[in-house]
């Protein structure tokens, strides 16, 4: 690692120098152009995003319903008290009864988890299980994909474009071609791959232990648009740094960890951040997959976001679902924030910062 | 030239080496090319998918064997000595023998419900009628006038065999109903079912008649040990009869094999009129100006404002950026089914609900995932370029002109691109905010409405899914070539 | 800093005026207030939104539009998959569609709310509607707690298509063509005796897998828990509401117990009705799925007419087929499930008036019968039935129109997509119990329903709760 951070380093002092002079330049006026360039996000901000959010967080606390929009009331936090309520009933018996309202939503051994509404602690596990799977799956083959075309290998470009084609398909042509593609009677992958190597003929749309492995292989057909992050970030590093190693006579492994990585690092942190979000707002590929969008067998693709959209658009309690929205607001910024604010320990600015 | 002095002195180990390392390259080379070609045919198998099935009849992709390249069975067109027949239902109107009188029954609509009543009489303006379900019963006055009534109709199912006649200006295809006395016979016309027979003074040998023809499948037939390309004539629970080709008219062969478990004779039999139809269906040249007017503008708004912002935040050393930037970020963390609604009123009250505003004009003012991946580069570029820029007095727009610009090109070209790309494919806002009618919508949701409640013509859609995502992949075929090409950051030429 | 502000006043000048420039559109609306009013019609929330049925609601309202100046029709297509997430996110948003349609008798009571009771208007202009016209079997359909929220213009009555083709070549008497002749046992013995793997092996021969089945004997068309059930013929739809209005689930009568067996062992056991993988192969590339020429029987409703006749002009689809009854429950009684196609009022238009002149004209005779035509109706109005008849008749000469007006004597009642408290959701929990029989093959289907009618009372409940 030391051998080669040396080189970037270089690179830095010079602004740590000129930083000084910066503020030899009036700061008031430093300032003043720095939110004179926000503008169009500020306004933006104001007249398209900002009020549709507080309309949801105030709805959050009603019970809207779409089709009876005249009978809202304003019912505190109660719809909040419903996503985290939680009835804990020991069991060692075979009776369980739950306060009225309450149905099982899980069971820990032999503690019974109740709750008011039992599909969300579903919808969180599915969620959380596939972000676990599918992220690190798709961030490191979208990088491993960007170094196989940062190569000088003839054709590279095709290849490019290839690999980032399926991103370009149509998202409800995506859905059909693979639901045609893990058919277990006739799908392609059954019948042309795995079949042929001996290994049965899965239902991987039906079968629930299949469902995360299943959306996992789907999502890796798009992880285009990751891969050219990682190529533009891979054409920012600088020949010299790859230079510089091999002089000091660095393997590739070494070269990658020491060179690459460090200087990719501000766009690993923005397809982590934006797969982070891209995840746990998951639901398209799972609404058209299961029958009327219902999550499948065993709501074994029953994300969060599902969850969220069936409350709204199929049980028209927008206010839950607005609840629900806030909720993964919060988790979903504190993770974020979390990880920005591990990022001045892993990411390297060459601008400084 | 040091090469082949190399080859010359042997056993000088720095040559060996050097071989060794070229042979390395190639090895190296083409393990990687191996590598790429295997994941290339893994992400091009949904593209293989839709062009097959965009060339395919729905006949063909219905087919349980069908293969993965447009084929149609072959046939054999044969003639049986079988006479064409004629299923049909006969529609006449219905009569009631009532105390010897044939009276017509007429269809009378009373409280919801039809009941067919025969006409006996006029009485005082009074219709008097028989009720033909129970003509014992009283008969029933209604002051409705039998003019104003549908006759009741009887149907009646039959089949004829269907004869080619010719005589005087009759000529036709026409199914015999009845031969009659004295060389006469009664005729019906198969295009007019529900026109009444009519005769002719012919006998039925004087029409010619029309012999079954039909297309036959040809098979893979076992025959005796050997396969032969035989036409399947008849299926029956535990065999078949085929017609051998070569020999049409020998006895039908009666084999003992089950037909489901034969394969075809296949032929290939692409359908490129697909993609026209598919064209047709969803008016493709008015929704791709749409699309391309959208994608094209928005693009550019959101490439501008994204750049404006993202160089704020990253070169002023501003108070609270941190927090800005959370507040810029948490606006993509909140999901869009909840905002949909109020946004929507923000838009009506906009009048802009129907119009191309929603799509273009929210871009202008930048979004998070722009301004984010900007940033993200922007912190990338030394500060000492813009530094050196100042001192020669540049004001920040000059510095963003002439240094950040330039620098982050990749990075802006990408967000074009990928706005461009997003735009290119969004769904739901234009559905959502453009509203029904086609003549004003866009590629995707066109191309949606091919995906239908009961039905979904696969063939038509991923014609159209291809014709679709022609433009993104050239774009981003050519694209690249800015996107790839060196980057001049610190003077260094890569 | 003022030189500053002065290169950057034009950049903020052009945001400005694009802000500005875009703004008047606003402005522009309510200028329009002396305009003729506008009818929308919201249509995709049912059938209506396929091509050519789109030309011929387009020509009707050019024909309104070309007759009156003070009132335009404007007909909106939405794709069915998402047509409802459209209505909702407009109704909610203050953009109200005036006329909504054609809707099904589900979509009618899923958002029960959103509709004007037009029974006032009815009353008022009866005369001119000629109500007797109307089957007597369709105004109840949209009748709730005495409201009328729709006028009924097209009903689908349903039977047992069968591919005639499939059952000569395997040797199989034809189903009864009388109603009252046959059992859901003969059913199954029929559809088992016609289902075929893909090596042409039967089932119940030697050698028949089960798990490479190509001709199903039996397919549930598109089904769902209570379309596919009804047919057992339960006393009630599953729902009883008391004279004091307390609702009752009934989902775990005897009917249903048979019902749901029978399609859980059609299945599992005896093979020959598809299961949900196999439901997406059979319906690889074909518009309706009866013309994939791999289903021998199924019962559907009249709307399956429209995509066999373009199957049948088309040369995909040559088989010869025909519709026959469908057959007796266990316990003696027939039922055929039928669905109907409206168009309702919407409760937040403000213009009631003109959208009532507006329904009034939709449902008279010639404009229903063109719409059901286009829509595969048999039209409410008895008027408009011959001419149907013909039309349909002209298309499939075979057709045995004894089955399909036998079907109307046993028209389900109340309907199987009637009315229930807290509607979308007792419907998803049986949607649900339902995905399960079809995808489980160890599920105890009698502790299941068990436990789903507790369930769907507890939707009940909840709902009476809250009122």
């Amino acid at each position: 690692m030391a051998t080669v951070q040396s080189a970037p380093t270089t690179q830095v002092q010079a602004p740590a120098v000129e930083e000084k002079r910066i503020k030899l330049t009036p700061r008031r006026a430093q300032i003043l152009w720095g939110y004179f360039f926000l503008i169009p996000w500020i306004i933006g901000f104001f007249l398209f995003l900002l009020g549709p959010m507080i309309a949801s967080l105030y709805l959050s606390m009603t019970d809207y319903n779409i089709q009876r929009p005249g009978e809202t009331k304003f019912i505190d936090t109660d719809n909040y008290e419903k996503i985290f309520s939680l009835q804990v009933i020991r069991s060692d018996a075979d009776e369980v009864t739950f306060k009225s309202g309450y149905t099982e939503a899980f069971r820990i051994a032999s503690l019974h988890f109740g709750s008011r509404d039992h599909e969300v602690w579903k919808a969180i596990q599915v969620t959380l299980t596939f972000a676990v799977i599918s992220l690190p799956v798709n961030l490191g083959l979208a990088l491993f994909f960007a170094l196989l075309t940062n190569t000088k290998v003839p054709g590279v470009r095709l290849f490019r474009t290839i690999y980032y084609l399926p991103s370009v398909i149509p998202s409800v042509v995506a859905a059909t071609v693979f639901q045609q593609f893990l058919r277990g009677q006739d799908g392609w992958l059954n019948v042309y791959l795995l079949s042929p190597l001996g290994l049965g003929s899965p239902e991987w749309l039906q079968e629930p232990s299949l469902a995360v492995p299943a959306l996992t292989i789907i999502g890796t057909w798009g992880i285009g648009t990751t891969m050219l992050m990682f190529l533009a970030g891979l054409q920012n590093v600088p020949t010299e740094l790859y230079e510089a190693s091999q002089v000091d006579g660095a393997n590739y492994w070494s070269r990658f960890r020491n060179v690459t990585l460090p200087m990719i690092s501000p766009v690993i942190l923005y397809n982590l951040v934006i797969g982070l979000i891209g995840t746990f707002q998951y639901f398209v590929v799972a609404y058209v997959l299961t029958p009327r969008g219902a999550g499948g067998n065993d709501l074994s693709m029953y994300f969060y976001n599902l969850h969220l959209y069936r409350e709204a658009y199929v049980f028209f309690d927008m206010g839950y679902a607005s609840a629900l929205a806030w909720i993964l607001f919060i988790v979903v910024l504190i993770v974020t924030i979390l990880v920005f604010r591990s990022s001045s320990r892993w990411v390297f600015y060459a601008g400084g910062k | 030239m040091e090469r082949i002095r190399g080859f010359i002195s042997n056993d000088n180990a720095n040559q060996r080496n050097y071989m060794k390392r070229e042979v390395y390259k190639v090895i190296g080379a083409g393990t990687l090319l191996m590598i790429m070609i295997g994941i290339a045919t893994v992400y091009l198998s949904p593209l293989v998918y839709m062009g097959s099935t965009a060339l395919k009849t729905e006949g063909q992709l219905s087919d349980p064997d069908d293969p993965i390249v447009p084929m149609s069975p072959q046939t054999y067109h044969y003639v049986s000595p079988e006479v064409e027949t004629f299923r049909y239902t006969y529609r006449h109107p219905q009569t009631l023998d009532y105390q010897g009188q044939q009276l017509t029954v007429y269809e009378v609509i009373q409280q919801g419900k039809i009941y067919k009543y025969a006409f006996l009489e006029t009485r005082d303006n009074v219709s008097v009628f028989i009720d033909s379900e129970n003509p014992e019963a009283a008969p029933i006055e209604l002051e409705i006038a039998v003019e104003d009534l549908k006759p009741a109709l009887v149907n009646e199912r039959l089949e004829v065999n269907l004869y080619n006649v010719a005589y005087e200006d009759v000529r036709g295809q026409f199914g015999l109903v009845e031969e009659l006395e004295g060389n006469r016979t009664l005729w019906m016309n198969p295009e007019e079912i529900s026109e009444p027979p009519f005769e002719l003074p012919i006998a039925t040998s004087d029409a010619e008649i029309i012999r079954l023809e039909q297309d036959l499948i040809l098979y893979e037939v076992p025959v005796d040990g050997e396969i032969r390309e035989l036409a399947l004539l008849e299926t029956g629970r535990r065999g078949a009869k085929f017609i051998d080709p070569e020999n049409p008219d020998a006895e039908p062969l009666e084999l003992d094999v089950r037909v489901r478990g034969l394969d075809k004779v296949w032929d290939l039999d692409p359908h490129p009129e697909n993609f026209t139809d598919a064209m047709d269906a969803i008016d493709y040249f008015k929704l791709f100006g749409n699309t391309l007017f959208i994608a094209l503008v928005s693009g550019l708004g959101a490439m501008v404002s994204a750049t404006l912002v993202a160089y704020g935040f990253t070169r002023f050393n501003i108070p609270y950026a941190n927090i800005l930037f959370i507040i810029l970020l948490s606006t993509i963390v909140l999901p869009p089914q909840v905002t949909q609604i109020p946004t929507y009123i923000v838009y009506n009250k906009l009048g802009w609900i129907g119009t191309f505003f929603p799509l273009i004009v929210p871009h202008f003012f930048s979004n998070a995932y722009n301004v984010f991946l900007l940033r993200q580069y922007m912190m990338g570029i030394p500060l000492d370029m813009d530094e050196a820029a100042r001192v020669d007095g540049a004001n920040p727009f000059q510095i963003l002109w002439y240094v950040i610009v330039p620098a982050a090109r990749p990075a802006l070209v990408a967000v074009y691109l990928f706005h461009f790309l997003f735009s290119w494919n969004d769904f739901q806002q234009p559905l959502i905010y453009l509203g029904g009618g086609s003549e004003n919508s866009v590629l995707a949701v066109g191309l949606a409405n091919f995906t239908r409640i009961y039905s979904s013509q696969q063939n038509l859609m991923m014609a159209a899914g291809i014709l679709t995502m022609l433009v993104p992949l050239a774009v981003f075929f050519f694209a690249q070539r800015i996107f790839m090409q060196g980057v001049v950051i610190t003077g260094v030429e890569k | 800093m003022s030189k500053f502000l002065k290169r950057g006043l034009p950049v903020l000048v052009i945001v400005a005026l694009l802000v500005v420039a875009l703004l008047p559109s606003n402005d522009a609306k309510p200028a329009k207030a002396q305009d003729p009013v506008t009818i929308r019609i919201f249509v995709g929330v049912g059938t209506g939104y396929l091509p050519e049925q789109q030309a011929a609601q387009v020509a009707l309202a050019d024909e309104w539009n070309a007759a009156h100046e003070d009132i335009k029709i404007e007909f909106e297509f939405h794709d069915n998959e998402t047509a409802r997430d459209e209505l909702l996110t407009q109704v909610s948003g203050g953009d109200v569609p005036a006329i909504v349609g054609p809707a099904g008798v589900r979509t009618v009571y899923e958002v029960s709310d959103l509709w004007a009771d037009i029974s006032a208007y009815i009353e008022q202009d009866a005369e001119e509607l000629n109500l007797d016209d109307f089957d007597a079997a369709t105004f109840g359909l949209f009748e709730l707690s005495g409201r009328q929220i729709a006028m009924p213009l097209g009903f689908y009555p349903s039977f047992i298509y069968v591919n005639e083709t499939i059952f000569e070549e395997a040797e199989v008497e034809l189903p009864p063509t009388e109603y009252g002749a046959w059992t859901y046992e003969d059913l199954k013995a029929t559809a088992m005796a016609v289902t075929q793997d893909a090596n042409g092996v039967y089932n119940g021969e030697e050698g028949f897998d089960p798990a490479a089945i190509e001709v199903y004997g039996y397919y549930p068309f598109w089904t769902n828990f209570r379309a596919s059930t009804i047919g057992f013929s339960p006393d009630d739809a599953g729902v009883q509401i008391g004279e004091d209005g307390t609702v009752t689930a009934t989902f775990n009568q005897d009917a249903f117990r048979q019902a749901v067996k029978f399609f859980h062992d059609g299945i599992f056991v005896d093979n020959f009705i598809p299961n949900a993988d196999a439901e997406g192969a059979i319906g690889e590339g074909v518009t309706n799925p009866f013309t994939s020429n791999r289903i021998a029987m199924g019962r559907s409703h009249t709307w399956l007419f429209g995509g066999i006749k373009s199957a049948m002009d088309d040369g995909n689809f040559t088989a010869s087929w025909n519709v026959y009854p469908v057959p007796v429950a266990p316990n003696g009684k027939i039922t055929a499930a039928v669905h109907a196609d409206t168009f309702a009022m919407m409760e937040g238009f403000e213009n009631k008036d003109a959208a009532w002149e507006v329904l009034k004209w939709l449902t008279a005779p010639e404009q229903s019968l063109k719409l059901c035509q286009v829509y595969g109706c048999m039209p409410a109005r008895l008027s408009g039935r011959s001419d149907w008849e013909s039309y349909w008749l002209e298309a499939f000469p075979f057709l045995n129109l004894d089955v399909v007006y036998g079907a109307l004597e046993y028209l389900d009642a109340p309907n199987h997509e009637g009315y229930m408290p807290n509607f979308a959701r007792a419907w998803d929990a049986l949607e649900a119990f339902w995905q399960v029989v079809r995808s489980d093959p160890a599920v105890d289907t009698d502790a299941g329903l068990d436990a789903l009618n507790a369930e769907v009372q507890g939707i009940f409940d909840e709902a009476a709760a809250a009122e």
